[in-house]
C-alpha cells in the first residue's frame, strides 16, 4: 500500500523517532528499507497486513509491514518509486542508511479473518508486500494460506522471498490472460470458509472483486487493500453547513470540502487526503454525501450519517456537518 | 412482553436470492416445504440447486447439511426453512463449517415451539409457551422462566429459576 498525501503533512502522534538501518534494492524501481530502533529495543509488535506512516521530508506516506508481526527487532517495508507522484516514494529512496526519520506506530487495516479455514491471498506488482507479512504469520501459526501473485516479467518484487516462503502454494503470473484464466479456476475451488486478499492497483483489484462477485462470493469473504487511488474528477461545486456555528462554506469544482475547511480557518484532522485512512471523518448532521472514500463500508455509506470530507462531495444542497 | 432490544428472532422480510454458484436448502415439516420450494423457484433457473426435505430437525437433517458442506466450494448459499428451533440450530451448524451471515438464508416458519435451556442440569425443555412464561424442565423439574435472550449458538432460550429467591430462604430457614 502507498497512498500519497499532499504537502504539509501533519505531525504523526506518538511517532516512534527510528534509524534507517538497511536499504536493499529489490528491482529496478522498488527498494526495501528496514528501520530500527536507535537503542536496540524491539519494537511494538503488528497484526499482518498492517502498514506503518513514514515521514520524509514534508510527505507522509503509508507503506505495508513485510514482516509477521511478531518480535519486531525491526521494520521492514519495500517501496516503488513513483516518479510522477507526491514526492514521498522518492525522496525515501534517496535515503541512506543511518537516516534518522519519524514512523507512526503500526496500525491495522488488512487483518486476516481469524476464523478463516483458508487465505486466498492476490497481488499485482508492489501489492505483494502486505501479503508477505500474511504469509509469513500464515506459515508461522501453521494457517492455510495461497498466493496468486501477478507481476511484469523482470519487475517481481520479492520473488526468491515469496518462492521460498510458499513453495507450492505460489502461483505465479506474468501476463494478464493467464492470470484471468489462474483466477477463474481459483476462484471457483476455494473450499466453503476461505477469505480472499487482494491488493495491487485499483484497477487489479476491482477486476479480482467483480470476478468473485460473479462466482458467488459475498462481500464479508472480499479484503481489499488499495493503493495509488485513481484520480477523481473535479466533482459539482456545493456548499456545507457547518452545524455548531451555522457558517456556510462553499466548495467549488475541483476543491476537496477539507481543503475548503482549512482555507475558511478550520481545523480537522487528516492524514492521507486519499479517502483510504479515515483520519478526516467527519458527522453529517443532514444531507446526502456523494461517498468516494475506500474506508467507509457500503452500509456506512447508506446510513449517510458520516463523511470523508478529503474526497467525498454532496449529492444536494443541503449538506449540514457536526463542524 | 419482549424488549425491543432483545436477542429474540424476529420474522424480517423474506430474503431475496443472491448471486451464487449453487443452492443447497434443507427443509423441515409441511410448512417447510412450501417456504423452500417456492423461494428456490424464484432462482434463475441456470442456478444449481438441492433440497433436501425432513419432517423434524434431528441428527439426519444436521448430518446432511454438514455432508455438503463439508465439501463445498465458496459460492454456495445455504437456504434453511422450518420452525425456529430447527433453522438456527441448522445455521449454527452451517457457521461453525465455515458460512458466514449472508451466505445462509432463513425462511422461519412459526410453529410456537421453542427450546428452552436449563442452566441447572445443561438439559433442553421443548414448550409451546410463549417468552416470559414458565416451564417445568425436562432434566430437573426446576421452573424455568422463558427469558428473552436466544442463543443463536444453541437455538435455545434462556431459562432461569422463577423461585429462587423463595427456595434460598427456604434452605436458609
Amino acid at each position: 500500500m502507498t497512498a500519497t498525501a499532499e504537502a504539509s503533512a501533519p505531525a504523526l502522534h506518538n511517532a516512534l523517532e527510528l534509524v534507517l538501518a538497511d536499504v536493499t534494492d529489490r528491482t529496478p524501481s522498488i527498494r526495501s528499507f528496514t528501520f530500527r530502533d536507535p537503542a536496540g529495543n524491539e519494537l511494538p509488535p503488528y497484526v499482518p497486513g498492517s502498514h506503518i506512516i513514514v515521514h520524509s521530508g514534508d510527505k507522509a506516506n503509508a507503506y505495508s509491514l513485510t514482516g509477521s508481526g511478531v518480535l519486531t527487532a525491526e521494520y521492514t517495508i519495500s517501496v516503488l518509486r513513483v516518479d510522477n507522484g507526491g514526492g514521498g516514494s522518492a525522496a525515501l529512496h534517496q535515503l541512506a542508511p543511518g537516516a534518522r526519520l519519524s514512523v507512526s506506530r503500526p496500525r491495522s487495516a488488512f487483518a486476516p479473518v481469524a476464523t478463516a479455514r483458508h487465505h486466498l491471498l492476490i497481488a499485482a506488482g508492489i501489492g505483494i508486500t502486505p501479503m508477505l507479512s500474511h504469509m509469513r504469520a500464515a506459515t508461522e501459526w501453521g494457517h492455510s494460506a495461497s498466493l496468486l501473485y501477478a507481476y511484469r516479467q523482470g519487475e517481481g518484487a520479492h520473488l526468491d522471498d515469496v518462492r521460498e516462503l510458499c513453495g507450492e502454494r505460489l502461483l505465479e503470473c506474468t501476463d494478464r490472460s493467464s492470470f484471468l484464466a489462474a483466477l477463474g479456476v481459483r476462484l471457483g475451488e476455494q473450499p466453503l470458509g476461505t477469505h480472499l486478499y487482494v491488493c495491487g492497483p485499483q484497477g487489479f483489484m476491482d477486476t479480482v472483486l467483480s470476478a468473485a462477485a460473479v462466482a458467488g462470493w459475498p462481500p464479508s469473504r472480499l479484503h481489499s487493500e488499495p493503493f495509488g487511488t485513481a484520480d477523481l474528477d473535479p466533482g459539482q461545486p456545493f456548499s456545507v453547513t457547518l452545524g455548531r456555528s451555522g457558517a456556510v462554506v462553499d466548495v467549488p469544482s475541483g476543491t476537496s470540502l477539507l481543503k475548503a475547511l482549512e482555507d475558511s480557518g478550520h481545523k480537522v484532522p487528516f492524514m492521507c487526503r486519499q479517502g483510504v485512512c479515515g483520519e478526516c471523518i467527519l458527522p453529517v448532521l443532514r444531507g446526502t454525501p456523494e461517498h468516494r472514500d475506500l474506508y467507509l463500508s457500503e452500509a456506512e455509506k447508506t446510513a449517510n450519517n458520516s463523511i470523508m470530507c478529503c474526497v467525498s462531495r454532496s449529492r444536494d444542497a443541503g449538506l449540514e456537518i457536526d463542524l | 412482553m419482549i424488549p425491543r432490544h432483545s436477542s429474540v428472532p424476529r420474522p424480517g422480510a423474506v430474503p431475496s436470492p443472491a448471486r451464487a454458484r449453487e443452492y443447497f436448502a434443507v427443509s423441515f415439516g409441511n410448512e417447510g416445504f412450501k417456504e423452500s420450494d417456492a423461494w428456490l423457484r424464484r432462482l434463475d433457473h441456470s442456478i444449481q440447486r438441492q433440497h433436501v426435505a425432513f419432517r423434524t430437525g434431528d441428527d439426519a437433517a444436521a448430518a446432511a447439511l454438514q455432508a455438503r458442506l463439508a465439501s463445498a466450494v465458496v459460492g454456495i448459499r445455504v437456504v434453511l426453512a422450518g420452525p425456529e428451533a430447527d433453522v438456527y440450530t441448522l445455521r449454527a451448524l452451517a457457521l461453525r463449517m465455515g458460512a458466514v451471515d449472508e451466505e445462509v438464508f432463513l425462511l422461519v416458519t412459526p410453529d410456537g415451539s421453542r427450546r428452552v435451556h436449563c442452566p441447572h442440569c445443561q438439559s433442553t425443555t421443548v414448550t409451546d409457551r410463549p417468552v416470559g412464561e414458565v416451564v417445568v424442565c425436562t432434566g430437573c423439574q426446576k421452573s424455568l422462566v422463558i427469558y428473552h435472550h436466544f442463543s443463536r449458538r444453541t437455538a435455545t432460550y434462556l431459562g432461569y429459576m422463577v423461585d429462587a429467591e423463595e427456595r434460598a430462604k427456604e434452605d436458609a430457614a
